[in-house]
């Protein structure tokens, strides 16, 4: 869910001065299909080492892991579905969904500003920079 | 994979994530995350690679458990998938069984080598959840079965891996052919000799009540001899009589597969349906049983059954009263077809089935009860006591019976025995609407106001809109004097039944409309049948 990984991104999008409308216009449309492979940058690797943080908060980190590779939340739902000892399938409500996705950010930002010298915050910022400059030099994605 | 292993993507995520899980034994987690990649990402080898380097690097006893979790996942994730009808991931995940098959089958394979048989066959007993019918799973198992076997008996290696050579390819890469004298008949009577021995001995378990021995038994016979379809019927039989429904079911409809068109199989299958709950299902089979074959009894008795069970009675009788016109001293039959005939109120043809019943199984209660109670249906007030009677020989202190053992006598006007019947019913059982109407009737009829009135008030507290009790007891207050009261009462009674001629007519007595003396009413057939009907089971 490409909205998703914007709410993540976009305060360090912000303080880097780039639009992240522009930036994954740059960078070229990612496969419809989310169940196919992804071309991640570095930018989502740092995303990626952040969100290891949360592993045992299972279904925030399940969450984010569908939607990050732009599954939607209805999927999501789906993918989250449990069958119950006693045989019967629970599909987790849409707000629980809505809950953990909001969570996810949450916890990924409070990582992110934890660091009182905020490096983490600035490393983010440089890959977007970063990606954003050879997004623009592609001529792939004019 | 610890905590600065390169993630380049989602599934690199969960992958680490469930790695790690499994490095701290949750392996539930560790499995559920599996899966989660397998289903919702596109399917790597990449993970196929991860996976059997950390199932090489696990102890025996965590590989085991985690295998389980993972098969036990892989069966939740598919019925899911099936819910939501997803082919693009039931492919996937049918990919991952194919890869953990086979990977349990190496597991198995290496156990073999190092002589660990009942290692091995923990884990191809693990790898036949994940695919019942492989045959190279089934050989190996056999083989893993025979060599444990051969050990403890002292047998002959070689004699037994060329028994089972002839059963499957994948124990022809792994016997070492040394007795070439031996030829197939020999083969197939080790085999057969094996299979018999197992079945005889859990006939032998049953009979001495070892009832998982020879579940275990017979499982053990099943793996070996899968493709054996008449003996896989007698296993199948044998686990309905050990009302090990999961497992007939499975190997019926395994059968059914290949014989969609027997009838015995049918028979079967939808025996174990039926046993399992499954009424619409077993219906079904049944059904096309019964077109297949319309003259085998058991089959219209079992459809017969499992429309009683559908609440479809008047199917059931049609059915049953079929499997009754070639078998019409059998027991079973006639007991289902007297719950048919009392369910839909046939109270006289539930009679005599009822009686048949009871002369040639006498003194049987649940046939005592049913009669008797039958009779008090019929108005066969004196039949009804005499069987009742003879029930109390056997439990004297049942509150049920003693309650129409009292309506008999009530209706004989034999209101002593009456008394002494519904007062001991009441005593045991003293919120029971029956019985205090009747006690209260009874008073009544006996003009002992002040009792009558006590019973019929707790009656009416347990049933308040029951309009016959509010009659009797708007007439207890009338002839205790309180008039008002009973006006009251009766107003209440004609509001409920304002069709009853009766209660209207008391009502207007008791506002001094009309002349004449206040009638008492018995409760009405219908709650009778409803609370007595209940006790009937006759299972």
């Amino acid at each position: 869910m490409k909205r998703f990984r914007e709410d993540i991104l976009e305060p360090f999008a912000d303080a880097a001065n780039i639009k992240l409308v522009d930036y994954y216009a740059k960078k070229g449309l990612r496969p419809l299909d989310p169940a196919e492979s992804y071309e991640y940058d570095s930018v989502d690797n740092i995303i990626f080492e952040i969100a290891k943080k949360f592993r045992k908060k299972r279904s925030v980190f399940d969450t984010f892991s569908y939607l990050y590779q732009c599954y939607n939340e209805k999927e999501t739902q789906e993918f989250l579905t449990r069958i119950t000892p006693s045989g019967e399938i629970k599909i987790p409500e849409r707000n629980s969904v809505l809950r953990y996705k909001r969570q996810a950010v949450k916890l990924i930002h409070d990582e992110v500003e934890k660091d009182p010298k905020k490096l983490k915050r600035q490393e983010i910022i440089e890959a977007l920079k970063r990606e954003y400059g050879r997004a623009c030099k592609d001529k792939k994605h004019p | 994979m610890g905590e600065h292993a390169k993630i380049r993507n989602i599934p690199d995520l969960l992958s680490w994530a469930a790695y790690e899980d499994i490095d701290e034994c949750l392996f539930k987690e560790g499995s559920q995350t599996i899966l989660s990649i397998v289903r919702a990402f596109k399917y790597e080898s990449k993970l196929e690679s991860s996976l059997s380097i950390y199932l090489d690097g696990l102890s025996y006893d965590d590989y085991i458990v985690f295998i389980k979790e993972l098969i036990k996942e892989i069966e939740l994730t598919q019925k899911v998938i099936d819910h939501f009808d997803r082919s693009d991931q039931a492919e996937r995940v049918s990919r991952f069984t194919a890869f953990l098959l086979s990977s349990l089958r190496g597991m198995a394979e290496s156990l073999l080598r190092l002589k660990k048989w009942k290692d091995a066959i923990t884990v191809l007993k693990e790898a036949l959840n994940l695919k019942p019918n492989d045959s190279d799973i089934v050989a190996l198992l056999g083989r893993a079965y025979l060599e444990d076997e051969n050990l403890e008996k002292s047998k002959t290696i070689s004699q037994t891996d060329k028994v089972i050579k002839d059963r499957g390819r994948a124990i022809e890469r792994e016997s070492r052919p040394t007795g070439a004298d031996i030829t197939v008949e020999v083969k197939e009577k080790s085999g057969d000799e094996f299979a018999s021995r197992k079945i005889a001995e859990a006939k032998s378990l049953i009979e001495q009540g070892k009832q998982s021995e020879a579940i275990e038994c017979l499982d053990e016979t099943l793996i070996f001899r899968h493709d054996d379809e008449e003996l896989q019927i007698r296993i199948g039989v044998l686990y309905l009589l050990l009302e090990e429904f999961d497992k007939a079911l499975s190997i019926f409809k395994r059968l059914n597969e290949i014989f969609p068109e027997d009838s015995r199989t049918l028979n079967y299958l939808g025996d174990s349906y039926k046993h399992l709950g499954q009424y619409e299902k077993a219906e079904k089979i049944f059904k096309r049983a019964y077109e297949l074959n319309p003259t085998q009894n058991v089959i219209s008795y079992n459809l017969g059954c499992v429309y009683c069970e559908l609440n479809q009675f008047q199917n059931g009788k049609y059915f049953l009263e079929k499997a009754k016109e070639s078998s019409p001293d059998d027991l079973l039959i006639l007991t289902q077809l007297s719950v048919a005939y009392i369910k839909l109120q046939l109270f006289q043809e539930a009679v005599e089935v009822l009686e048949h019943l009871n002369k040639s199984v006498p003194k049987d209660i649940n046939f005592l009860n049913g009669l008797g109670t039958m009779y008090l249906f019929t108005n066969q007030y004196e039949q009804s006591i005499r069987i009742f009677e003879e029930y109390n020989e056997f439990r004297p202190d049942d509150p049920r019976v003693l309650m129409k053992l009292g309506i008999a006598y009530l209706n004989l006007k034999q209101y002593k025995n009456a008394k002494y019947t519904l007062k001991n019913a009441n005593f045991l059982e003293p919120d029971n609407l029956i019985g205090l109407s009747y006690l209260g009737l009874l008073y009544l009829i006996t003009e002992q106001y002040q009792e009558a009135k006590n019973s019929l008030e707790k009656a009416n507290k347990l049933k308040p809109d029951e309009s016959t009790t509010l009659v009797n007891l708007a007439k207890s207050y009338y002839e205790l004097g309180d008039i008002d009261k009973s006006k009251i009462i009766m107003g209440s009674a004609y509001e409920f039944d304002k069709d009853n001629s009766e209660i209207k007519r008391n009502l207007e007595i008791v506002l001094g409309r009309l002349q004449g003396e206040l009638s008492y009413l018995y409760p009405k057939p219908d709650t009778l049948f409803r609370e007595f009907s209940k006790d009937l089971s006759l299972n």
